[in-house]
């Protein structure tokens, strides 16, 4: 039996030699862009909704913190800026990130660990076809794509939904707070906040892939199986969009 | 004789608390750093002092973040092991089997995890604060040279405080078991069961964000 440490060890490693693959295809060009475009585009709609409720809960949240510090400091002309942080860089995209982990890295888990358990895998190899350029370079590359479109209109809805409950339940002038965005934001909080969200879609879609792909070498295939494999990339996926996060904030800018 | 539930509670607990120590702590903590790193750099920027971070870190952590991270990792790890135990027992119609052979599956396989999950939510989220200021701590002494006892307030964790703690806790971790339960108990095909995991964690996580949003409603109301 396997201690926790050698499995760490060992997934770690696993990780990290998918990682390589998936970047020596992209970089080569050698992966499937029509399969790609497909889950971006299914990926797209079916985290629509989710991202959507998200965001604007995200945003009360955003808000309602903002708010209270503005009650507290009477600090009216910073409140616009403390909630575009918030909202563009620091708390918006680790909360999307783990909505993004919850709706769409489970179902890549899935659907990959599906593909392994049904053999659909061995049926590509038997074809001639390389598994890594039609499954797993795709739907890494593909939660990159969607993490970073989902990201403006997302942040937009967030900042836009703090400032409305500033308005109903702290009396907070929408224009002050606008204003505030305007004066003291720079372009580089946006570029920050993008680029962390595409490491969050990378982070998410090289765990919950690798965890659906593992499966496939081994002998467990069973429904059980399955889910395990979900509840796997889970954990990983969140552990990732942690140790992401914190890493960027300690690289990132002061704003 | 039927089994007491309370063996069955506690087994439970131990899946929840114990084996998601050490993933709660993680995030709790990586989430605690950062944000006390961009408080504290930020507060320099800005005013050119730091005193009051070390003043709010901490109530940032009990009113706000240590609840939500423990609710969303274990809606994660928790959710989609209960879920994807619930919708397997469903699609090999063991669940069924349970119910005619007078094995009370709801009382003996449901009510633990629910009854397990609000506890032990309050729990980690009780072991995950001291992850937190730990975290400012060692993060604001290793990047500012703040002193850990200039940094450390604890006045300013109250009785409200504490009471909105465990009340949010109490609340997140009952979305979590009705996600779970919810998308397990909802018919599903034997070869959905990703599918099934997968509507588990999405509803605990965005029942959770919901009801963090309307306790912070009403706690600002209030």
């Amino acid at each position: 039996m396997t201690s926790t440490t050698e499995r760490v060890f060992a997934g770690t490693g696993g990780l990290f030699l998918r990682a390589l693959e998936v970047l020596r295809l992209v970089v080569t060009g050698r992966f499937d862009r029509r399969e790609t475009l497909r889950l971006v585009d299914e990926g797209l709609r079916d985290v629509a909704p989710t991202v959507a409720v998200g965001s604007v809960v995200i945003g009360g949240i955003v808000g309602l913190q903002g708010l209270t510090y503005l009650t507290r400091y009477a600090a009216t002309d910073v409140f616009g800026w403390a909630a575009a942080m918030s909202a563009f860089r620091d708390v918006g995209p680790t909360l999307l990130a783990f909505a993004l982990a919850a709706r769409l890295g489970t179902r890549n888990a899935a659907e990959t660990a599906v593909l392994a358990a049904r053999e659909r895998l061995d049926a590509i190899c038997a074809l001639g076809l390389d598994p890594a350029r039609l499954v797993t370079a795709p739907r890494v590359v593909a939660l990159v794509v969607i993490s970073l479109a989902l990201y403006p209109p997302a942040a937009l809805v967030m900042l836009v939904v703090a400032f409305l409950f500033a308005a109903v339940l702290g009396g907070q002038s929408v224009v002050i707070s606008a204003w505030s965005v305007i004066e003291y934001v720079e372009a580089d909080i946006l570029l920050e906040g993008l680029a962390r969200m595409s490491l969050f879609g990378l982070t998410v879609g090289l765990a919950t892939t690798h965890a659906g792909l593992s499966l496939w070498l081994s002998d467990r295939r069973g429904a059980g199986d399955v889910g395990a494999a979900v509840y796997g990339g889970s954990v990983v996926s969140a552990c990732g969009i942690v140790t992401v996060n914190l890493i960027a904030s300690l690289l990132g800018s002061a704003g | 004789m039927r089994p007491g539930i309370l063996p069955l509670v506690w087994r439970r607990l131990d899946e929840v608390v114990v084996g998601s120590l050490l993933l709660v702590l993680v995030a709790v903590s990586g989430i605690g750093a950062a944000m006390a790193d961009q408080a504290g750099r930020q507060a320099m920027r800005l005013l050119g002092d730091q005193s009051f971070v070390g003043v709010e870190y901490p109530v940032l952590g009990l009113q706000e973040f240590c609840p939500l991270i423990v609710a969303l990792v274990l809606a994660l790890r928790v959710g989609a092991g209960f879920t994807a135990e619930l919708a397997t027992l469903r699609s090999d119609d063991t669940f069924d089997a349970l119910l005619v052979a007078g094995a009370h599956p709801w009382r003996t396989r449901i009510a633990p995890m629910v009854l397990a999950l609000p506890p032990g939510t309050v729990a980690l989220a009780m072991l995950a604060l001291v992850g937190w200021e730990a975290a400012g701590v060692l993060v604001m002494l290793g990047r500012s040279g703040i002193n850990p006892f200039t940094f450390l307030h604890p006045e300013v964790v109250t009785a409200p405080l504490l009471l909105l703690l465990v009340g949010k806790c109490l609340v997140f971790g009952g979305c979590v078991a009705v996600g779970a339960v919810g998308a397990a108990m909802l018919p599903a095909r034997p070869a959905e069961l990703g599918v099934t995991v997968t509507r588990g964690v999405v509803l605990g996580t965005l029942l959770t964000l919901g009801a963090n949003l309307a306790f912070d409603v009403g706690w600002y109301l209030a």
